[in-house]
């Protein structure tokens, strides 16, 4: 193939390309990445747990749980993730990612029973649903009010064209929502919904200009860095429960007193800051009027903020990572 | 000069907030203001905190009255489509709509952002200054109001202190909502059985009822799980009581905001690491209680009496009708 043709290839279907890719066929040389035949062929390499059903029609909602969650082992718990996927095709054959995770040998979060597919038809005719809508559905739908996925903390979408993540992700302050993006048309209709997209995994080269808020965004390229991009993120959302120390993200000193202390009861986070009280009308005024002097994150949540973390620059990006931490629940302590 | 009408509606009784800052309204400002609620609770909470407000199935020409000639309609936590449509309808068409968030997002009972995409057009919204700014960042804060009468009974050196418990529910498994401490009941346990204290946990009274329990009370505790306080630490200090909660710093601040005063706030923080310990040194030091059920009280009478804090809610009138 000449380079003119692989380019335009690359521009079509950016998946498709790196399927073909040398380095993937390397990869992928033991679980070949050709779609399989039949579902059957899916199922032997292992079994995929089906938790439940989504089906949003114009006026109702309707979701159906099937199975209670098997693994409640509680050093899994950050992993156990809930994979949105249509219902209408033969899903496993025709969404290469997941195949791609399935097949994967090494892929821990499948064989440890914590990755569970929840089947969803859309029939919308205008696929977007507004907040209102999504808030009817929540007052019309009793089961959505009884935190359906307590035992989850990820739902993972791939190429999102609806807002079932979107709806799901409100059940619980828990939920993480994680999306993988290869193409524009998908990523253009989740700007509506960025605010609610706390991971964004999405293929090189695409413009991600509009999404910078979003608290962690990871660019892979290939068959393996979309691989370790989802197994980063799901080992950053678990909870790590043999040590979850707090780290500095910014401090003035070596050795903060007492720390010891703050890490065996499990502090969240710590802070230090001076504040004023002039004009303020809202909480971001009263965010404006501080000065940070120290921030230290507990490691598990630290990790979830890493990409944040890591771009501080000044007082503005510090107030940006505390207000996004604040909204997110993370009880602070005062040192 | 005219006098505006204000119409507060609110989906719920929403444990009487909207009544208080509805009947300081026509306590302390020139508003004409008057409150409905589309539903009471339903099962065991059923008319307790309804008795002082009009319900939409059982008055409701008098509320499609007040709808029409409503110059402000103030709007609590949310509505749904059906109950929108009734307000448009029968509402003037240059009202002014004012929203007061109440509750967390991603939890019972709102989940959703209703505000910011609702079919009204909110000409301010507003938000409870305690725990829940952080949640809705851009919205102006607002207190709740205490309407009791202020009070204080200082323990003597002979008395038991009574503590005085009452969880609202039993819900688990939010963020903002848990109430329950396992270490919190284990303490109190211990310290009613080696007398120590006595144990008042009131479950299912009606705000009076309770705010008479609480006047006989020495030390209140609101809830030491979440980081917030909630309408318990501020009937807790109008009555005179040792406040014990685990407010963060966040949560204070957002007190000291609405008083605008960096003053301390007589919170006893405890969290469910430092209740067996911090509890049982207060309740044998007397002269401790009656430090800080002084301190409670002063704040109230000195910060949060209802006329000091209608302010707040008369600021925002003042700025919608001026646009």
């Amino acid at each position: 193939m000449s380079l003119e043709k692989k380019i335009k290839k690359l521009q079509r279907d950016p998946f498709q390309f790196f399927l073909d890719s040398k380095i993937v066929k390397q990869f992928s040389k033991s679980s070949s990445i050709s779609k399989p035949s039949s579902i059957s062929n899916i199922f032997e390499v292992s079994e995929p747990l089906i938790f439940g059903s989504l089906k949003i029609t114009e006026n109702n909602l309707n979701l159906k749980i099937l199975s209670k969650v098997v693994n409640k082992n509680n050093s899994l718990s950050g992993l156990t993730s809930i994979i949105l996927t249509e219902k209408s095709d033969i899903y496993l054959i025709n969404r290469p990612y997941i195949s791609l995770m399935l097949k994967e040998k090494s892929f821990f979060a499948f064989k440890n029973k914590t990755l569970y597919f929840l089947e969803e038809t859309i029939l919308v005719k205008n696929n977007f649903l507004s907040m209102g809508v999504i808030g009817k559905y929540f007052m019309t739908t009793k089961i959505l009010r009884q935190n359906p996925f307590q035992e989850f903390r990820n739902i993972i979408s791939i190429n999102a064209m609806s807002a079932s993540s979107i709806i799901l992700r409100e059940t619980n302050p828990n939920l993480r929502n994680i999306h993988i993006v290869d193409n524009n048309t998908s990523l253009n209709y989740l700007e509506k919904y960025k605010d609610f997209i706390d991971v964004l995994i999405v293929f090189d080269g695409i413009d991600i200009e509009n999404y910078k808020n979003i608290p962690r965004i990871i660019v892979f390229k290939d068959a393996k860095s979309f691989l370790d991009a989802i197994k980063m993120i799901l080992i950053d959302n678990s909870y790590k429960l043999e040590s979850n120390i707090l780290l500095p993200v910014i401090t003035n000193e070596d050795n903060l007193y007492g720390i010891d202390e703050y890490n065996k009861r499990g502090t969240e986070g710590l802070i230090r800051f001076k504040y004023e009280l002039n004009d303020i009308k809202t909480f971001t005024d009263s965010v404006e009027n501080y000065y940070i002097e120290e921030l230290y994150l507990k490691e598990s949540i630290y990790s979830l903020y890493k990409d944040m973390i890591f771009n501080i620059k000044n007082q503005t990006d510090l107030k940006k990572l505390l207000k996004t931490t604040l909204r997110d629940g993370v009880h602070y302590e005062e040192i | 000069m005219k006098k505006f009408k204000v119409l507060h509606i609110s989906p719920t009784p929403l444990v009487d907030a909207p009544r208080k800052i509805n009947d300081t309204l026509n306590l302390y400002s020139k508003y004409d203001s008057s409150i409905f609620i589309f539903k009471d609770y339903p099962g065991k909470l059923k008319g307790k905190f309804s008795t002082n407000v009009l319900i939409y199935d059982i008055s409701k020409e008098v509320i499609l009255s007040l709808l029409a000639d409503a110059d402000i309609i103030h709007i609590h936590n949310f509505l749904t489509i059906e109950q929108e449509n009734i307000v448009l309808r029968y509402s003037k068409s240059d009202v002014i709509f004012v929203y007061q968030a109440h509750s967390p997002l991603r939890e019972g009972p709102l989940f959703v952002n209703y505000a910011d995409n609702s079919r009204i057009d909110y000409d301010k919204k507003c938000v409870i200054a305690q725990y829940h700014p952080r949640l809705y960042q851009d919205y102006v804060l607002v207190p709740n109001i205490i309407l009791q009468i202020p009070t204080i009974s200082l323990i003597n050196d002979a008395d038991t202190p009574k503590v005085l418990f009452s969880p609202t529910h039993k819900r688990v498994g939010g963020r903002w909502n848990d109430k329950a401490s396992s270490e919190l009941d284990v303490a109190l346990n211990a310290l009613e059985a080696l007398g120590l204290i006595e144990l008042v946990v009131a479950e299912g009274y009606t705000p009076h009822e309770l705010y008479q329990l609480r006047k006989r009370c020495h030390i209140s505790i609101d809830e030491i799980v979440t980081g917030a306080y909630h309408q318990v630490s501020l009937e807790s200090m109008c009555a005179g009581n040792v406040t014990i909660n685990n407010a963060d710093i966040f949560s204070k601040l957002m007190l000291k905001t609405i008083i605008g005063k960096d003053v301390k706030v007589p919170f006893l923080n405890m969290n469910e690491f430092t209740i067996k310990e911090k509890l049982l040194s207060i309740v044998k030091d007397k002269k401790l209680i009656r430090k800080f059920q002084q301190d409670s009280y002063n704040f109230h009478i000195q910060y949060l009496q209802p006329e000091i804090l209608i302010e707040h809610y008369i600021n925002i009138y003042t700025e919608v009708l001026k646009k």
